[in-house]
């Protein structure tokens, strides 16, 4: 699980399918030899999964390019996973168009498709903005090359079983996407930033809670923490002239207006890990925060998401930590992203453990050699005591 | 032992129903085109009563089911075939943690979606997603079908509201899944359709009551131009919560009805519009949303926030499903989805088909998203009359697909879509959904018969399974 500074010269070359069809000889090739194959974008997240030397094959998405169809009218488009990211947004961009969730850290270097693999928590998340809500249908070529379709073009679908959401943070474990149905927004008009002083974090977070129960509707509203203190920042948008004789916000006085706010990345965490990822109840933040020791560099967004660097973090962890970490419906769920020092591994609360043993079923029934080591059921934390 | 000496061990009697006449009100939910009574109906109130009775089923072999209300639209809470056990949920009911600041409740499933936003009130919450049912559905019939509403236009379906949820599958497991980093699960259970187990708590997100609500209503001299309208909200970023419209069979039926709410007898569409925020976004987006009303030629504009206006102006549209009883003894209501931008081409072609079929048509549907409601009134009791509804909404939901959209926006497949499948999906992608099924149900014991036809084809699943009305008619 560590996150490695990728090199591309480890492992085998990759192999650049420029069709969906090639794309599904090649996994039923592999998977007639018993082959295991990593998948990846553009190679910037090569950290999060199987590293290229542990398979026999590397399989990149980076052939399959281009927008399948862009309608504006209906905010709707279908593009290409191994589409660079910042292609895709600078194509919606001048259409004044954009993806509801954002912005990325890294769009340079991603793909579009290699997004929704890691799914990384932003600042746009909130409400129906999650990333997971703006993948309608995918086209997705499974361990066997067997090419399959689930949702569909439109904005709203119950039509079979909602297999996007499987594929939204999965690494890649359960399949190739090769093409993504997405939903879009309208970039607001009128964009205003309002933010804060560095606070002493236990005002900073005061700050926050206040103004998430209290504030007006905002589009974003993060909770940047910077060694012993913090800032908050509050994005708000609309029509123009929306924020004309606008009334003060007690606690933010700095503001920026501009429509490049949509782009800009509050916090950008740094490519090497460890990174502590997840959701934390806003409530118990406090008494999270409170037990990560001195100094914390990270990010919580709106609905509680949050990234944490977590070499900072005490070790061995302190119980009440692992307790507010494991516990449902404590709605904290946390991967350790790297190998911080005696936490080597995810962790696992008792209660998910059936849950990832029927995640390691789906994997195992979709795609088993693919992207070995991805997700947190490939790792020995987990007994294969499901094994069919 | 049998099933039901095991069942007899685990519930207590006022929870066990068996005579064949108290079964026989669960023999049907609000599609009514099937009817099979249950073999016997339990009632359990806890997560481990759920999982005894579905590892008493496991054992003996029995197929089951879950029921919420009874008031899905698709077959989803009908048996599909004779012997089934069904889960009523209706009494695990309560509210179990209710917390204002992480605006978040976990509730157990037979809760009514309306109850919810009723108990969150006093906090300055609710509950957004809002089927017409929203007074009798249950939450976790809503989580079973991704249920959706007028409102989610702006706040998402049920799915986008779900944060975790308690599962017992087919096998007897206890499954807690929660969103949060890595594989969605949970988002993989919503919409289910009640075939991966039953659903036993779920965490649910909640937001804010918006501090302004205003309501729209405009009436359009034709189809068209209200659908223009729509388009142009849509594609303008603006953002109403609702964007509804109703026709003109529907203005006449709730008009006649209890539920008439003073809609122009003489537009041949009524489009509702609403929004919510503040009072400052309001003052700002109010007069765009108005110009674009009034862009395309509307019969009058009639605006309002005062609670009980906004009541009467939504009385006709949350009642137009019960008003059109008085226009024949069924409905059946068909629930197909197009790209927003081809509202008016598909409505064009819906209408030629009804004609083409003799059957009577009215539309009343969540423009904002492209959700079609084309509603066949007929009789029953006249199989004839049955197949030519059923030939006419196959054709509707065939054109649906042509131009790009689903056959189901919000009321899932259940029985009643099962033969439409294949019109949006390959066979190759039906394989993939049955092997996934078979991840957690891999007896195919849980609400078989749901959602994917069992094994094989679409079309092997029709001539197994289909009344003899179905199959045959003159459509």
């Amino acid at each position: 699980m560590a996150e490695r500074s990728p090199d591309p010269a480890a492992g085998p070359a990759p192999e650049v399918p420029t069709s969906v069809e090639a794309l599904g000889a090649l996994l039923r090739d592999a998977a007639a030899a018993a082959q295991a194959v990593a998948v990846r974008g553009r190679g910037s997240r090569l950290g999060l999964g199987a590293r290229p030397t542990e398979v026999a094959r590397v399989v990149a998405t980076t052939g399959l390019t281009g927008f399948t169809r862009l309608d504006a009218e209906d905010l709707t488009c279908g593009v290409r996973a191994g589409t660079p990211l910042d292609e895709v947004c600078a194509t919606l961009a001048e259409r004044g168009l954009g993806l509801a969730s954002g912005p990325f850290p890294g769009t340079g270097l991603r793909t579009v498709g290699g997004l929704f693999a890691e799914a990384p928590p932003s600042s746009r998340g909130a409400d129906r903005g999650a990333l997971r809500s703006q993948l309608l249908g995918v086209r997705v070529v499974d361990g066997s090359g067997r090419d399959f379709r689930a949702g569909s073009r439109v904005v709203k679908s119950v039509t079979g079983y909602d297999l996007m959401k499987l594929m939204v943070g999965s690494g890649g474990a359960y399949g190739v996407v090769a093409e993504l149905e997405l939903r879009l927004v309208r970039r607001p008009a009128a964009l205003l930033l309002r933010r804060s002083g560095v606070l002493p974090r236990a005002e900073a977070v005061a700050l926050w809670r206040r103004l998430r129960r209290d504030g007006p509707e905002v589009l974003a509203l993060d909770l940047v923490l910077e060694g012993e203190g913090g800032r908050v920042e509050l994005l708000q948008g609309g029509v123009a002239g929306r924020f004309a004789g606008r009334a003060r916000v007690p606690g933010l006085d700095d503001e920026e207006d501009g429509a490049a706010l949509w782009d800009r990345v509050p916090h950008e965490p740094g490519r090497d890990g460890p990174w502590l990822r997840g959701a934390v109840r806003p409530s118990t933040l406090p008494d999270l925060l409170a037990l990560c020791g001195g100094r914390i560099d990270g990010v919580v967004h709106l609905q509680g998401e949050l990234q944490l660097r977590a070499d900072g973090l005490p070790s061995p962890l302190d119980p009440r930590l692992r307790a507010l970490l494991d516990g449902w419906p404590a709605r904290l769920r946390a991967r350790l992203l790297g190998g911080g020092p005696g936490e080597a591994r995810p962790w696992i609360g008792a209660a998910e453990r059936a849950g990832l043993c029927m995640a390691a079923r789906l994997k195992r029934r979709l795609a088993p050699l693919l992207n070995p080591g991805v997700l947190a059921f490939d790792t020995p934390a987990l007994p294969d005591e499901d094994a069919p | 032992m049998d099933i039901l000496e095991r069942l007899e061990r685990l519930i207590p009697p006022d929870r066990l129903a068996r005579d064949p006449a108290a079964v026989l009100v669960y023999e049907f939910d609000a599609w009514p085109v099937r009817r099979t009574p249950p073999l016997a109906v339990v009632h359990p109130r806890s997560t481990d009563e759920v999982r005894a009775v579905v590892e008493a089923c496991r054992d003996a072999k029995v197929p089951f089911l879950a029921r919420g209300s009874g008031t899905g639209l698709s077959g989803g809470a009908t048996p599909a075939g004779e012997g089934y056990l069904m889960i009523a949920m209706a009494g695990m009911d309560r509210i179990l943690a209710l917390d204002a600041e992480d605006r978040t409740a976990r509730v157990q499933p037979g809760l009514f979606n309306l109850a919810l936003s009723e108990a969150a009130a006093p906090h300055g919450l609710r509950f957004a997603p809002d089927p017409s049912s929203q007074a009798a559905s249950t939450i976790g019939g809503n989580v079973s079908e991704n249920a959706g509403g007028p409102h989610c236009f702006l706040h998402g379906m049920t799915t986008d509201h779900v944060l975790g949820l308690v599962l017992v599958t087919p096998e007897a497991e206890v499954l807690e899944l929660e969103r949060g980093a890595g594989p969605d699960l949970c988002g993989l259970v919503v919409g289910h359709e009640g075939t991966f187990g039953i659903v036993t708590e779920v965490l649910l997100r909640l937001v804010p009551q918006p501090g302004v609500v205003e309501t729209w209503l405009a009436p359009y001299p034709t189809m068209s131009a209200a659908c223009r309208a729509v388009s142009d909200l849509v594609a303008s970023g603006l953002s109403p919560s609702a964007l509804e419209i109703l026709d003109r069979n529907t203005i006449e039926a709730v008009e006649a009805s209890v539920y008439a709410a003073g809609y122009p007898r003489e537009a041949e569409a009524v489009l509702l519009v609403e929004w919510e925020g503040s009072e400052a976004a309001l003052a700002a987006e109010s007069p765009a949303i108005v110009d674009r009303l009034r862009a395309h030629g509307p019969l009058g504009l009639e605006a309002t926030r005062d609670p009980v206006q906004r009541k009467r102006l939504w009385k006709g549209r949350k009642g137009a499903f019960g008003a059109m009883g008085r226009l024949a003894p069924s409905l059946f209501v068909l629930d197909g989805t197009v790209p927003r931008s081809r509202l008016e081409e598909a409505l064009a072609r819906s209408l030629e088909i009804g004609r083409a079929h003799g059957v009577r048509l009215s539309n009343v549907f969540h423009a904002g998203d492209g959700n079609l409601h084309p509603n066949i009134s007929f009789d029953d009791r006249d199989p004839a009359e049955v197949a030519r509804a059923i030939a006419a909404g196959s054709e509707i939901l065939r054109t649906c697909v042509e131009l790009g959209g689903s056959i189901s926006g919000e009321h899932g497949v259940g029985l009643e879509k099962l033969d439409f499948l294949g019109f949006q999906y390959s066979e190759t992608d039906l394989e993939v959904f049955r092997e996934l099924r078979r991840c957690f149900d891999p007896d195919e014991r849980c609400n078989p018969g749901k959602l994917l036809p069992a094994g094989g084809s679409c079309a092997e699943g029709r001539s197994a399974r289909a009344p003899a009305a179905l199959e045959g008619g003159d459509g």
